[in-house]
């Protein structure tokens, strides 16, 4: 040891050799991010689908997403090399194949997880984004429970029933941690078990039909939203979901509460603040439950531990 | 050496000439040789006239006191020497009464190198010039009598007392060196006060051992300085009239290192007791100093002595020395210094698999070829290494080291001209996570000529070239198409960078008390398939005004190459096809000699910068290579009473702003601060005990628009909302003992931020960021 210490004083000077010790670990596993539609996104809800009769047509569902992210182990033995620290936004109506979203290098028994903000300087634009919506989603607005805040996702289309016709389109300014994620296999929050040196793959799917869905697997609903539309204009807008009580959207039965009646910040909905959203409109209601239901992993349930608030820091 | 064969040497100091005491020894008074590169000469000119016999010098400051010989004035006759012989030597006396250099003025050889040799190990009372000691130059005789032919012990002659008759005011006789009589009174001296270069204000090691806050480190307390505004406090990193931590330049005996502090927020990665002085040159700095558009902090380290000496620090988290001794007779000097910090150990015992490092060492060695040619062989060198233990392997969350060899001709060819060539190798590496290694491999050489050009004309020269290989290792577990990763593979490609400059400027004698110094350095840059060219002007004045104000102005053009945000070793943009950073740095002030010791400046400040890379001031992702304008301009009053006085002090204050403008916006820097303030006193107790405290205060940064980073943002206006000011108190308390002679031993207790105040940052309260010290400091 101390002769190694001296020979390496003696022959650094002359650029023989540094001190620093190397970095012993053993390769990791090469762990592959993609992103997916569903196929309710792809290919529009038939009335049939949906438990109010409503038809609803997607045409427009961006997305930014990533910083994808392997960690949150429970047993200690996950050691995260890298994550990719950056997103990427899409069109989900146009993603018709998965598409990566970033590449994470990791061994051990680790938790998976990802966001959904809005974009920043770094944001890639992915499959469907047409010319200009990178600095939509950039340009900072407000709504009744984000202020400054640029666009993390943004839905657009119709809806039908008969000759009764409403269009939509919702700018959310949410950003949505999503940690535990559940891959599937075993049930268990960390169930990725990686092994130095494979390589694997995760799919984030993205489910437009989780805005209309009443829990994981529950039926589909429009009418409350159709009943948000109370100057009859044909379009709903994102603050006339504010405007309807949340008894009201519930006594219309069709929803069915998934954490009611109080949820506090550490539930996982608060505002940019940091302060616990009370959920007491539709308005509230769409974004701390219906939201977070548009992303989970391919075969698996939606992520069980969803949290949002605060703009994202960069 | 029997005892028979010693004679005594004697040595006197004479006084101060006319011309010496008034235009000269302020004309040409300027920072004594130091130990790291030729200084400019400054002293007058030993054939410069002398005053009036007994007749006072005019303009003379009266409170002007030579140095006296206090020890060391026994030399040796040398072996195989005969007769009697004289040497005339030029001596550099150092403000603690050691001894810099020490040059053969006249006299034939055994005698000469024997008189170099027993010179540096002289001591004196320093020179002192109202209550403060100065730094001077001696024309020191030193005589050998032949002993007695049978070889005997031969008492020295009569006059073979230590010549106290120096340590009297100098009454202003000019006596001819070679009139000297043989009594022991002063022969001749020249004595010149210590005045810096305009633009520059320099902390003595000595003085910093008081300063609390600083932990003794010269370097840690250019943040008490004007011009200077802290980023966070603790942190040694600042923004020095605008320019960022990114473009200001640190050299060690004008050897450029890529950082000063271990682990960022640790010590200083030189060992205290080397460095003799540390240098600001805020702006309009010398033309030897270049590609730095921001400021220069310039160490010197101490000269060599051929006495067996040390001084060592123990404190909680790590220790330190220095040792150092002579050999072939006092001809060569040998130095080992280094620290080690046993954070590892302390942190093992509280998180086990946290590994924390740091370390440096020093080596040098010195010897005299002749009593006018000497090689020196200078090495130095830092580690630090943040590491995380994870199933028994080692992830290197962040590493950083850097090395230096020096190797130095220095050749005198009169007290006035000096010539040092000078070979560097230099390795610099850090790591960090996700295994990237980027890496630098240096050669450098140099030259730097000082040379009296006439009696009121010094100049300095010099050339250098220094070619810089960058290599980076590849990142092999990370996201190949992650923008930061892309960013970093872009900003940092591997590649040689060539550089070459040379310089010159001379330091006129215009008038009586009119100094002026005309100066260019030019520059070619080549880098990545970019070549860029540039030539920096200076240009700086001082006047005399009366006896205690002198007007000082300097104005410069200074180009550098891109910087990163933070000097990191290895992390040098290869952008150079985007063009010089380039800035224009003005300064006007006046300088006051004030009753009681007391020395005070104001100066009023103007630096403009163009395509300037500062992303922590703009707001940018310190990832890009965005360009930027900036502009800077302020106030800065510094008072200033040696700190080792039994009550001494200084005043520090900063009024400023400073604005960058990208694109079509124009904006208050993010490190801006309006007012910045510091005020140490340190006191003598009496009984070897002193204590200091020190009080800084600053304004608070800028408020950052309230949207989240990486949204389109509406452009930002000059208008400003600061977050709240910061204040801070240190302390320090120290008993000294003295052992024998030479030795000592201090405890030192010492405390940043003893008030435990917090800082608001981005409208989040950070700390109280309090660093505590308790430690040992033993020196011979």
């Amino acid at each position: 040891m101390r002769a190694a210490l001296v020979g390496c004083v003696a022959l650094v000077p002359f650029g023989l050799a540094g001190c620093l010790p190397a970095d012993t670990r053993p390769p990791p596993a090469e762990v592959t991010v993609t992103v997916s539609s569903s196929d309710l996104t792809l290919n529009d809800i038939s009335s049939t689908l949906t438990a109010d009769g409503f038809a609803i047509e997607i045409d427009r569902f961006l997305v930014d997403l990533g910083e994808a992210q392997l960690g949150d182990d429970v047993d200690g033995t996950c050691d995260d090399y890298s994550d990719p620290g950056y997103t990427r936004a899409f069109d989900f109506k146009q993603v018709t194949t998965p598409q990566e979203l970033g590449i994470a290098f990791a061994t051990g028994h680790c938790g998976f997880g990802f966001t959904i903000r809005s974009p920043n300087a770094d944001t890639l634009a992915g499959r469907g984004l047409a010319a200009g919506d990178l600095d939509f989603m950039r340009t900072p607005g407000n709504d009744p429970i984000a202020n400054n805040q640029g666009i993390s996702v943004y839905v657009e289309g119709r809806a039908e029933r008969g000759d009764e016709l409403e269009r939509f389109a919702w700018p959310f300014r949410r950003h949505i941690v999503y940690a535990g994620c559940d891959a599937g296999t075993t049930g268990d929050d960390t169930d990725l078990t990686l092994v130095s040196g494979e390589k694997t793959s995760i799919d984030v799917e993205l489910r437009a039909e989780g805005l209309f869905q009443a829990g994981p697997g529950g039926p589909l609903h429009f009418e409350p939203f159709a009943d948000a539309d109370t100057d009859g204009d044909g379009q709903i807008t994102l603050d006339e979901l504010f405007q309807v009580p949340l008894a009201t959207a519930l006594s219309s039965g069709f929803f069915t509460p998934m954490s009611m009646p109080n949820r506090t910040a550490d539930d996982g909905c608060y505002d940019q603040d940091g302060n616990a959203l009370v959920e007491t409109n539709l308005g509230t209601y769409t974004y701390c439950e219906l939201l977070p239901q548009i992303a989970g992993l391919q075969g698996g349930d939606a992520c069980n531990d969803t949290r949002s608030g605060r703009p994202p820091s960069n | 050496m029997s005892a028979s064969r010693r004679t005594l040497a004697l040595a006197a100091a004479l006084t101060l000439s006319l011309w010496c005491a008034a235009s000269r020894a302020e004309g040409a008074a300027r920072p004594p040789a130091p130990s790291g590169s030729p200084a400019p000469s400054g002293s007058p000119a030993p054939n410069g006239p002398p005053a009036p016999n007994g007749s006072p010098a005019p303009n003379r400051p009266p409170e002007l006191v030579p140095p006296r010989l206090v020890a060391g004035g026994d030399v040796a006759y040398p072996e195989g020497a005969s007769g009697d012989g004289t040497v005339t030597l030029t001596l550099v006396v150092n403000r603690d009464g050691t001894v810099r250099s020490a040059a053969v003025t006249h006299g034939d050889e055994p005698f000469a190198s024997a008189a170099v040799r027993a010179a540096r190990d002289f001591r004196f009372e320093p020179a002192t010039r109202g209550r403060e000691a100065v730094a001077a130059t001696i024309h020191f005789e030193v005589r050998f009598v032949a002993p007695a032919p049978n070889g005997s012990a031969t008492a020295p002659s009569g006059s073979a007392t230590t010549p106290n008759g120096s340590a009297t005011a100098p009454n202003g006789s000019a006596t001819a060196p070679n009139t000297a009589p043989t009594t022991g009174e002063p022969l001749e001296v020249v004595v010149q006060g210590e005045r810096p270069p305009p633009a520059v204000t320099s902390l003595s090691r000595a003085e910093v051992r008081q300063l609390p806050g600083a932990f003794g480190d010269p370097f840690r307390a250019i943040d008490a300085l004007p011009g200077v505004t802290p980023i966070v406090s603790g942190l040694p990193y600042f923004y020095v009239r605008g320019a960022p931590p990114g473009n200001v330049g640190y050299f060690l005996d004008g050897v450029r290192v890529p950082y000063l502090f271990h682990i960022a927020l640790g010590p200083s990665i030189v060992n205290p007791a080397l460095v003799d002085r540390v240098d600001l040159y805020s702006g309009g700095y010398p033309a030897r100093f270049g590609r730095f558009a921001g400021g220069i902090v310039s160490g010197e380290t101490t000269a060599p002595r051929n006495d067996f000496h040390g001084e060592g620090t123990l404190r909680l988290f790590d220790a330190g020395g220095v040792v150092e001794s002579g050999f072939a007779g006092g001809r060569g000097t040998v130095l080992l210094g280094g620290r080690y910090s046993y954070t590892a150990a302390v942190l093992s015992l509280i998180a086990k698999d946290t590994k924390l490092d740091y370390r440096d060492y020093q080596a040098r060695i010195s010897y005299d070829l002749t009593p006018h040619d000497r090689v020196t062989a200078f090495g130095f060198g830092s580690y630090d290494l943040l590491g995380q233990v994870e199933s028994g392997a080692l992830h290197v969350v962040f590493g950083t080291e850097f090395y230096r060899l020096d190797l130095r001709y220095d050749h005198t060819f009169s007290p006035d001209s000096r010539l040092r060539v000078a070979v560097t190798l230099g390795f610099d590496q850090t790591h960090v996570d996700i295994q990237r290694n980027t890496q630098d491999k240096m050669l450098g050489v140099r030259s730097e000529l000082t040379h009296r050009l006439g009696p009121h004309a010094v100049l300095h020269a010099g050339a250098d070239g220094v070619l810089d290989a960058y290599a980076v290792g590849p990142a092999k577990y990370v996201d190949p198409e992650d923008p930061t990763v892309n960013a970093l593979n872009a900003l940092f490609p591997p590649r040689d960078d060539y550089a070459f400059g040379a310089y010159a400027d001379v330091v006129l004698d215009a008038a009586p008390g009119f100094e002026i110094t005309p100066g260019v350095r030019t520059d070619l840059y080549l880098s990545n398939g970019a070549t860029k060219p540039a030539v920096d002007p200076r240009l700086s004045t001082r006047l005399r005004l009366t006896r205690t104000v002198k007007l000082v102005n300097a104005f410069g053009l200074a180009h550098q190459p891109p910087a990163f945000a933070v000097p990191v070793p290895g992390f040098v943009p290869g952008t150079l096809a985007n063009g010089l950073q380039t800035s224009f740095q003005t300064s006007s002030g006046a300088e006051f000699t004030l009753p009681a010791g007391v020395t005070a400046t104001a100066t009023l400040f103007h630096n403009a910068f163009f395509n300037m890379n500062d992303t922590l001031g703009s707001g940018l992702d310190i990832t890009s290579d965005t360009r930027a304008l900036g502009e800077a301009y302020g106030l800065e009053l510094y008072a200033h009473r040696d700190l080792t006085d039994k009550l001494g002090g200084f005043l520090s204050y900063t009024l400023s702003r400073t604005t960058r403008s990208v694109g079509n916006e124009k904006f208050v820097s993010a490190f801006d601060r309006t007012h910045v303030l510091n005020l140490a006193l340190a006191y003598d107790l009496g009984k070897h005990w002193r204590a200091g405290t020190r009080f800084t205060w600053y304004s608070g940064l800028p408020r950052q628009p309230d949207i989240p980073n990486g949204l389109i943002q509406p452009p930002r206006s000059g208008h400003v909302e600061r977050e709240p000011g910061f204040y801070r108190l240190d302390l320090r308390l120290e008993k000294r003992w003295n052992i024998k002679q030479r030795g000592w031993i201090s405890f030192v207790l010492e405390m940043l931020n003893a008030t435990f105040h917090k800082e608001t940052i981005g409208d989040t309260e950070i700390g109280p960021v309090t660093i505590p010290s308790i430690g040992v400091e033993a020196g011979f």
